[in-house]
């Protein structure tokens, strides 16, 4: 009954799909899979009309190929990796070594009496590496990957680091791919770990800024590591503050030999290109570059939880909580049936959440749902965010998203719910292509994720088959209490205010 | 070939083969061989921008039209001589929450719930919102659907109710936003800043729980009459649609708008006269945040472009600016760091320089943003002056990446009165600026010794005394405000 019941929605949804969806099937035929022999993925969208390209390289290696001790090893590779190549960002690679291997040894040696609490040594390998660093400074050309993209016309070039994947990205005049091969090649080929002990200093910086000054980030990162207690997920993606202050060139080096390589990595490029001309151009620079064994995949997996958990940041900034529950990650059939439940619950001015808790209840401040989170390589959570308004509390919102979440359990999502989903899903679909950065994000995204860029296509085909039915089960078995974890930020309690 | 300077995949058996043939070779050359990035040729791209057509109707409405016909949709976009500039004193927030509201309040045809199932149901939007200096109408619908996203456009433009349930939802919302203003170091920066610098002008009001409280739906009836009239509004229209076609529905739409003069309440002139301070805001946290600066330019000044460039070197230019490089790159200070030259359309801008560091690096980081500051009225190099301007021009094809950006930007020069060939000939523009003017604009418009610097942070873990820069003044932010009906 319950097959029947899918196989009719299947064909009303592609009846649907036929009127809608001529372009998705115009990006099916227009996207140009290419394999090199190395392994390396390369994804091309001819799309007319400006002379512009936009570019993005996906490396599958996170926060989630990290272990404790080592944590925030990705992103600092993502820095790192702007400071050059044996042949850019040098005057003389040659006469650098010296100095680069005297550097290690004095920031290494700084580190370890730094931790030892030796005074005597610490201030003499201070001065002594100062010294050093700004010898080697007259050998370096400072950040020139920026200044040749900036020269010639690059916009949005930038890195970023999650716990699935790491990404590189620039959006060139369209006559300069070659520029942009030859540059990307060098850097996957060819990276030096140069100005290492500074850029240290950066990323500490970087962490103090986004997240020990903000109240939600240091909530965000609570709350994933009550999630998860065994798998990788629970760390933070820039690093505990103490595994980044010790980081080492050695273990920048172990994790980019094991995960940068071409075999591990898929590139996009969208905009006014020749298909033939940019496959002879990725072969010429990065065919040569060997592929490497097959990256570990991450083994751990998170026991299941029995019984909710629940923490609290306290901090100087007004209150917000998040809730998650654990899930199934893609390609799970549930993954999609969350994608449903996640645009049921906060998706526009109609979407159940919004309307209870901030038009009818009038409680929230905001609230906001995401279907897979903190990445989508393995299982991942269900979350729900919000903040209530004044003078309302964390746990009323709590109340009143238990109560539609129980809702969901009892009652039966209507067709025409469905249907608005499905129409909205669609037309956003359509909205995101109509950007060459956009489409590049998307098709390289899923093709490292999913292994097939095509998930895009498919996602919407499959989620028109999901049932209210399913909907009903889904929440049943996963939105449950023991399943949960809820973190709470909270004010300090003011020790000059009143006494009672 | 020991050490972090060689290659990090010297261990992995592909890498030994490539060693040897390395070493076969008998050359330092790298691993795998490239061509110098000047070596490289490349074709001249052969272009030109793109123009909307412009009409004009009866009463007034302006409309900039592109045809785009890759994908089955229709944006309508509607710029509307309106601003936050314009409010009371006592009712900041006045024009912000009116902006809103009339989308979320309903119309005349279309209550709010019948509008959100509508548009909602077919993947439609319709928003509304208010700035400082404009106001838009913005509309996104499926070609098919073209009929009803219209009569709503057109509904929330001419006929809001602005329904009193909707219109205190977004001042308690309002209110809520103004209890979690000082939540986070940069926001609170750079809008004191902001204060500090305009004062009492509209540009640096803030609103505070009474300014909202005062607000009332008939206050945003009012505005909304007083300011909404076709000969006030430009149409940016883009999408799969033919031209002769789409004016003719949009005459229809809106022949039967009257238009009406507006007689806007006068502006201010922002006071030149600011003197220097230095200000603190003790706030705990994980870095300093700093701000300094001054006032900057209008749009309209002809030494933009030379001042496009300078600000480029010192700070805009991200990692090819000199205080990323100084602050960031070679001393590890900061994470973000750089100066905006802000160019008013109506007044002066602000130009400013900000970053963030942990507190014990506090004056370090503010006696190097001076220093730059110093630095670049005193030299620039032919080099640098060269490759900023290769910067701009290069990346000036970006201003056109959607026949969206093509129109906006029409409408943008025509409402503020900017010449219709102002974006066709910056680049040119930016080409001519030579190292002398570069640095004759850094010696008259940037002023270190006169600087309005604020720091917010942890001031007793400070390296040094923020009175080593001046007589602080401490602002103190609202405390945690009083319980407000819900």
């Amino acid at each position: 009954m319950g097959f029947r019941r899918i196989h009719l929605i299947a064909v009303f949804l592609l009846g649907f799909l036929w009127a809608q969806s001529a372009p998705a099937q115009n990006l099916q035929d227009r996207v140009i899979e290419h394999r090199l022999k190395n392994g390396l993925v390369l994804l091309l969208l001819e799309r007319h009309g400006f002379p512009t390209v936009a570019t993005s390289i996906r490396v599958k290696a996170g926060g989630v190929d990290e272990l404790p001790g080592s944590t925030g090893l990705a992103h600092m590779v993502e820095h790192m990796l702007f400071k050059g190549t044996k042949t850019v960002g040098t005057r003389d690679f040659e006469k650098e070594k010296p100095l680069l291997e005297q550097i290690q040894k004095l920031g290494n040696a700084l580190d370890q009496e730094e931790r030892r609490g030796n005074s005597a040594e610490v201030p003499r390998l201070k001065t002594e590496l100062k010294r050093a660093q700004e010898e080697h400074r007259k050998l370096i050309v400072k950040d020139e990957f920026a200044r040749i993209y900036g020269e010639n016309g690059g916009v949005g070039y930038n890195a970023s680091t999650s716990k699935d994947l790491t990404t590189y990205i620039v959006s060139l005049p369209a006559n300069r791919l070659e520029l942009w091969a030859r540059l990307e090649a060098d850097r996957m080929a060819n990276p030096v770990l140069r100005e290492f002990f500074t850029e240290r200093d950066v990323v500490l910086e970087e962490r103090r800024r986004g997240v020990e000054s903000v109240g939600s980030s240091r909530l965000y990162q609570e709350f994933l590591a009550a999630s998860f207690q065994a798998h990788p997920y629970r760390l933070p993606v820039i690093g505990w503050e103490s595994d980044v202050r010790w980081l080492t060139p050695e273990k920048l080096s172990r994790f980019l030999q094991t995960y940068y390589v071409p075999n591990n990595a898929v590139i996009a490029i969208v905009g006014d290109i020749n298909p033939r001309e940019v496959i002879d151009l990725i072969e010429k620079y990065f065919g040569p570059i060997p592929a490497g064994p097959t990256p570990p995949p991450v083994v751990l997996e998170e026991p299941p939880q029995r019984g909710e958990r629940r923490v609290q940041v306290v901090f100087e900034a007004e209150p917000s909580i998040y809730i998650g529950y654990h899930k199934p990650n893609i390609p799970a059939r549930e993954d999609y049936v969350f994608d449903v439940i996640d645009a049921l619950l906060t998706d526009g001015r109609t979407s159940r959440l919004y309307r209870t808790l901030v038009e009818d209840k009038k409680i929230a401040y905001y609230v906001s749902t995401s279907p897979g989170t903190p990445g989508a390589r393995y299982p991942n959570l269900f979350v729900l965010r919000a903040a209530p308004r004044y003078p309302h509390t964390t746990r009323e919102l709590e109340e009143g998203i238990y109560a539609e979440i129980e809702k969901l359990q009892r009652e039966l999502v209507t067709p025409r719910e469905l249907e608005k989903i499905r129409n909205r899903l669609e037309v956003n679909f359509l909205r995101g292509l109509r950007s060459n950065s956009g489409l590049a994000s998307q098709i390289s995204y899923f093709q490292t994720i999913t292994g097939d860029w095509r998930y895009i296509l498919n996602h919407r085909r499959i989620l028109g088959t999901v049932t209210p039915e399913e909907i009903r089960e889904v929440a049943r078995k996963y939105l449950i209490p023991e399943n949960r974890t809820v973190a709470e930020l909270l004010r300090p309690k003011r020790s000059d205010g009143p006494k009672p | 070939m020991k050490g972090f300077g060689s290659s990090p995949r010297k261990i992995s058996p592909f890498l030994l083969a490539a060693l040897l043939g390395l070493l076969l070779s008998s050359c330092a050359a790298p691993r795998l061989d490239f061509p110098a990035v000047s070596d490289l040729r490349y074709k001249p791209i052969q272009w030109t921008p793109l123009e909307p057509e412009r009409r004009v109707l009866k009463n007034g409405l302006v409309l900039y039209l592109l045809e785009d016909h890759e994908l089955p949709l229709i944006n309508i976009s509607a710029t509307i001589r309106v601003g936050s500039v314009y409010e009371p004193a006592d009712k900041v927030g006045l024009a912000s929450l009116t902006g809103s509201t009339m989308r979320a309040g309903g119309t005349a045809s279309f209550s709010p719930e019948e509008m959100n199932q509508t548009l909602e149901f077919l993947g439609a939007s319709v928003e509304s919102s208010i700035g400082t200096e404009s106001g838009q109408v913005s509309m996104g619908v499926l070609r098919k659907d073209l009929d009803l996203g219209l009569r709503i456009f057109a509904d929330v433009l001419r006929r809001p109710v602005f329904g009193q349930q909707w219109v205190d939802l977004a001042k308690n919302q309002a209110i809520e936003g103004i209890r979690r203003r000082n939540d986070n170091p940069g926001g609170i920066a750079q809008r004191e800043f902001a204060r500090l610098i305009y004062g009492d002008h509209p540009n640096g009001r803030l609103s505070t729980v009474q300014t909202i409280q005062n607000i009332t739906r008939q206050d945003m009836i009012d505005l909304q009459r007083r300011y909404y009239h076709p000969n006030q509004v430009i149409l940016g229209i883009t999408g799969d649609f033919q031209t002769e076609e789409m004016v003719a529905r949009i005459s229809e739409t809106f022949s039967n708008w009257e238009p009406d003069s507006v007689v806007y309440p006068p502006v201010p002139p922002v006071p030149r006269e600011i003197s220097p301070s230095v200000n603190f805001i003790n706030k705990e946290g994980g870095q300093a945040t700093v701000v300094l600066g001054h006032l900057g330019i209008r749009l309209n000044n002809p030494d933009l472009y030379a001042l496009r460039v300078m600000n480029h070197i010192l700070g805009g230019g991200g990692f090819n600016s000199r205080l990323m490089r100084e602050i960031r790159s070679d001393r590890g200070l900061a994470y973000s760091v750089g100066s905006s030259l802000g160019a008013g359309v109506r007044d002066l801008g602000t130009f400013r320089v900000s970053g963030g560091t942990k507190p014990q690096t506090a004056a370090e980081m503010i006696s190097l943003m001076i220093k730059n500051l110093r630095g670049i009225q005193k030299d620039v190099t032919r080099e640098e002056v060269e490759a900023a301007k290769e910067s701009i021009v290069n990346s000036f094809l970006f201003t056109y990446t959607s026949k969206s950006a093509v129109v906006d930007q029409q409408i943008f020069l025509e409402f503020h009165d900017l010449p219709r060939d102002y974006l066709r000939t910056y680049p040119e523009k930016i080409s001519r600026v030579t190292r002398e003017d570069v640095l004759r604009v850094a010696g008259q418009y940037l002023h270190p010794d006169r600087l309005i610097l604020l720091v917010v942070g942890d001031d007793k873990k400070f390296d040094r005394s923020l009175s080593d820069f001046g007589a602080v003044r401490t602002i103190r932010l609202d405390e945690p405000l009083p319980a407000t009906a819900p």
